[in-house]
């Protein structure tokens, strides 16, 4: 019925100015759920902890290129022969591997100690890291919304009646960016040793394997691709006024996409990711005037869509099926 | 016997220990709401102390000397003790810390200059995060130890608390501009209201709107009484000049969600004029998305929806291009005779602080609140309910020119406030003050970039001067 409606609504005037800017847009979003959610995954994945912390680093990591970017000018105040662009993607970088740190630090101090003990407790344990991120970030940084300083703006590319914002192109090229660098990564000697913790962690410490370094790596890894998609949720449009204590809630919205992809499918989590960002644009788009859905509807749409996801494939689309001894 | 003489020595014990933990915490009555400023306000170590946890929460009158005393007033010491329950950390943090601290350096300078009559006025602050449950566990926390509260955010965290409030003869200025609280059939005649409410100032937007030409107007807010008082004055002044509501967005903007439902209904509707009543960040996205996809048509929200620090974001060429800021006071800058003091007290308490609008709003409250404490002082009666007697007397709390003056005698109909302003954000002046890098020891003080006002000034709209105030404008 709801796919009813929306081809009804798509042969209106301007459908297709419509529908390439709902593509574009939710595309868009999709990207920054897809990275969120592979930040999740790879920790998962390693350590079998669901990060409820993620949110609050992926705040940190935009709060982060507020810091550097706006109030340190680090390291652009060294490097003013360089273009302004520059500058900003250096400060960013920064930020990133200060968030990644971050995630090395959370796990040695927190995780590693409760290595074999309830993964209920773990869990919870990131929930309380991530009210202490929070709280200490909005402290140090204030309550108010704080602008990335980015260089792209407002700015906007008009094909006709289809506008995509300079922003949007960026973070689905960093997205890309970050995909690629992660299955470069993974055909490494360390990431051939993290895949290797994650399919069996016995038989990889037999083989020689550091197991609590490749959990450290894997929380790296995940804070780093949290930052990346705090910082490009905090851009325009869709975070025009900047990084605000509400940042965090994204990582979220984002465990739809988790979910549907399968809780350790790397490429489920790009998969989810991307459906979760295009059902959430398009149910806004075509199914906002429809009066007896009511409002809000796009909000609940991803979690509809995990729903009968899970009702088909229990472990999400590319999950792993656990196999159990009777 | 032996056992059951163990077991009352037991209970004893408990019993004093839970003793203990309910007044230890009490002690922790005292807090600040210094957020980067100077400015420290402390309870009187009297308050930490009264009141049982079961008393009532009127203590009973002291009639020695001339004047009648009650909770939250130290007849002895001369010490009025103010309440402010403010979200500091919450959803409107920016607008209320600054709002606060203007508050605050108002009484610390009342008080260095001889308080009131010789009565000095500390604040207790507790902050709030716009959260009823907080809201609530920090008035219980305070609702013994003080004789009103001088600021309290929020519209549901208030119409929460509403009930509390009457059973202590509770007199409140809410920071919040809803409709309801100029209304004694529903406040109880506790709340000292400031400013138009979100309905009326809706209709005097929507009466400059129509003046500027627009037909069509779309609509987007927070649910609730916030958002939805709002969208009750945009409805009936639609209605009122004949214009056309494109896109009724009434409670659909949900704080901390994707807004691209919203940014669609907007930008398909092509309205001339779109009204926001959520706050300044969700207002950012809003408008940043409808920019983004082609929408070109005004911008105007509710006070509270506007913070000039938008202007620093990458949204502020939309905002010097095409949002009109309603104002219930003047902003920062603005030459009135009650601006000079104001400007005085804060550049010295905050040198190095960013200007900010929300400076005349703290000032103003505490203006009405000393001006109500001088006519209890003055009736001889600091009680609670003798407070809210010399409140609801006042016909004419003077601003100084930072708001209009207000009255709180006759009829809703009659006191209701219905004049508000439109001033234009201008990105030039603002970076040409120095923007973000503002402060207010710099020379002419700094600027919002909200000085150029083309309603002229506060104007009441055709539609304000013709309703009929007499309930509020959405009903909880």
């Amino acid at each position: 019925m709801i796919a009813a409606l929306v081809i009804a609504q798509a042969v209106t005037p301007n459908a297709i100015d419509k529908f390439g800017n709902a593509l574009a847009s939710g595309i868009a979003l999709g990207a920054i759920y897809a990275i969120l959610a592979l930040g999740f995954v790879i920790i998962f994945k390693a350590t079998q902890v669901v990060n409820f912390a993620h949110g609050g680093i992926a705040a940190f990591g935009a709060y982060m290129v507020v810091y550097f970017a706006t109030v340190l000018n680090v390291p652009g105040r060294w490097l003013s022969f360089l273009p302004f662009g520059v500058q900003w993607t250096l400060s960013a970088i920064l930020a990133i591997l200060v968030t990644a740190l971050l995630g090395v630090i959370i796990e040695r101090i927190v995780i590693r100690p409760m290595i074999g003990k309830a993964l209920f407790a773990v869990a919870m344990i990131t929930l309380g890291v991530d009210l202490i991120i929070r709280t200490i970030t909005v402290d140090y940084m204030g309550n108010q919304s704080r602008g990335l300083g980015d260089p792209w703006g407002a700015g906007v590319f008009v094909f006709g009646g289809i506008r995509i914002a300079h922003t949007q192109v960026v973070t689905v090229l960093v997205a890309m960016i970050a995909v690629g660098l992660l299955a470069w990564f993974f055909r490494t000697r360390t990431g051939t040793a993290m895949r290797a913790t994650a399919f069996d962690q016995e038989a990889a410490m037999a083989q020689g394997i550091s197991v609590g370094k490749v959990f450290a790596i894997a929380w790296g890894i995940g804070a780093a691709l949290a930052a990346i998609g705090g910082i490009f949720s905090s851009v325009f449009p869709r975070g025009a006024a900047g990084v605000t204590p509400f940042t965090a809630l994204i990582a979220f919205r984002a465990f739809p996409a988790v979910i549907i992809g399968g809780l350790d499918s790397i490429s489920g989590a790009i998969v989810g990711g991307m459906l979760v960002g295009l059902a959430e644009v398009f149910a806004a788009s075509y199914l906002g005037s429809v009066s007896w859905l009511g409002t809000g509807f796009a909000g609940i749409v991803a979690w509809l869509l995990m729903m009968a996801v899970l009702l088909i494939k229990p472990y999400g689309i590319f999950g792993t099926e656990e196999v159990r001894r009777v | 016997m032996r056992k059951r003489l163990s077991f009352l020595v037991m209970i004893v014990v408990i019993a004093l220990v839970a003793a203990a933990c309910s007044s230890s915490g009490d002690d922790d009555t005292t807090t600040t709401a210094d957020s980067g400023g100077s400015a420290t306000t402390t309870a009187p170590a009297a308050a930490t102390t009264t009141a049982p946890a079961a008393a009532t929460t009127t203590a009973p009158p002291d009639t020695s000397g001339d004047i009648k005393t009650g909770r939250g007033v130290d007849a002895d010491a001369k010490v009025i003790t103010i309440g402010m329950l403010a979200d500091l950390t919450g959803l409107f943090a920016p607008l209320v810390v600054d709002i606060t601290d203007s508050q605050l350096a108002f009484w610390d300078d009342v008080n260095a200059n001889g308080g009131i009559d010789g009565w000095t006025v500390e604040i207790v602050v507790e902050d709030t995060n716009y959260n009823v449950e907080q809201h609530i566990e920090k008035y219980e926390k305070i609702r013994n130890d003080v004789l009103a509260l001088g600021q309290s955010t929020g519209s549901p965290t208030n119409v929460a608390a509403l009930p509390k409030y009457k059973e202590d003869s509770m007199v409140f200025i809410p920071l919040s501009w809803y409709s309801g609280w100029a209304v004694p059939d529903f406040d109880g005649g506790l709340a000292m209201e400031q400013y138009t409410n979100y309905c009326i100032e809706a209709m005097n937007v929507l009466g400059f709107a129509n003046e500027m030409g627009a037909k069509t107007v779309a609509l987007a807010t927070f649910p609730g009484d916030y958002g939805q008082d709002g969208a009750a004055g945009v409805k009936k002044a639609v209605d009122f000049y004949g214009m056309e509501l494109v896109y009724d967005g009434e409670a659909a903007v949900i704080p901390g969600q994707d807004q691209t439902e919203v940014v669609t209904g907007i930008v398909s509707s092509g309205a001339d004029w779109t009204f926001l009543t959520t706050n300044p960040s969700t207002a950012a996205e809003i408008i940043g998305g409808a920019a983004q996809a082609g929408y070109t048509g005004a911008w105007t929200g509710s006070t509270p929806s506007y913070d000039f620090r938008l202007l620093d974001s990458p949204v502020a060429p939309i905002i010097d291009a095409s949002y009109y800021q309603s104002g219930y006071n003047v902003p920062w800058g603005t030459d009135v005779p009650g601006a000079a003091k104001m400007t005085e007290v804060l550049t010295a308490a905050y040198p190095d602080r960013r200007p900010s609008d929300a400076f005349a709003i703290g000032w103003s409250y505490s203006l009405s609140l000393q001006q109500a404490i001088k006519a209890a002082i003055d009736s001889g009666d600091i009680t609670p309910e003798g407070f809210a007697a010399a409140v609801n007397s006042l016909t004419a709390v003077d601003f100084g020119g930072l708001a209009p003056s207000q009255s709180y005698a006759g009829s809703s109909n009659e006191f209701v406030q219905r004049a508000s302003a439109i001033y234009k954000p201008s990105l030039e002046e603002y970076t040409a003050a120095g923007g973000a890098e503002q402060t207010l020891s710099q020379e002419g003080g700094g600027t919002t970039g909200s000085t150029e006002s083309p309603s002229g000034g506060f104007f009441t709209s055709d539609a304000a001067a013709a309703y009929d105030f007499s309930a509020a404008c959405y009903e909880l």
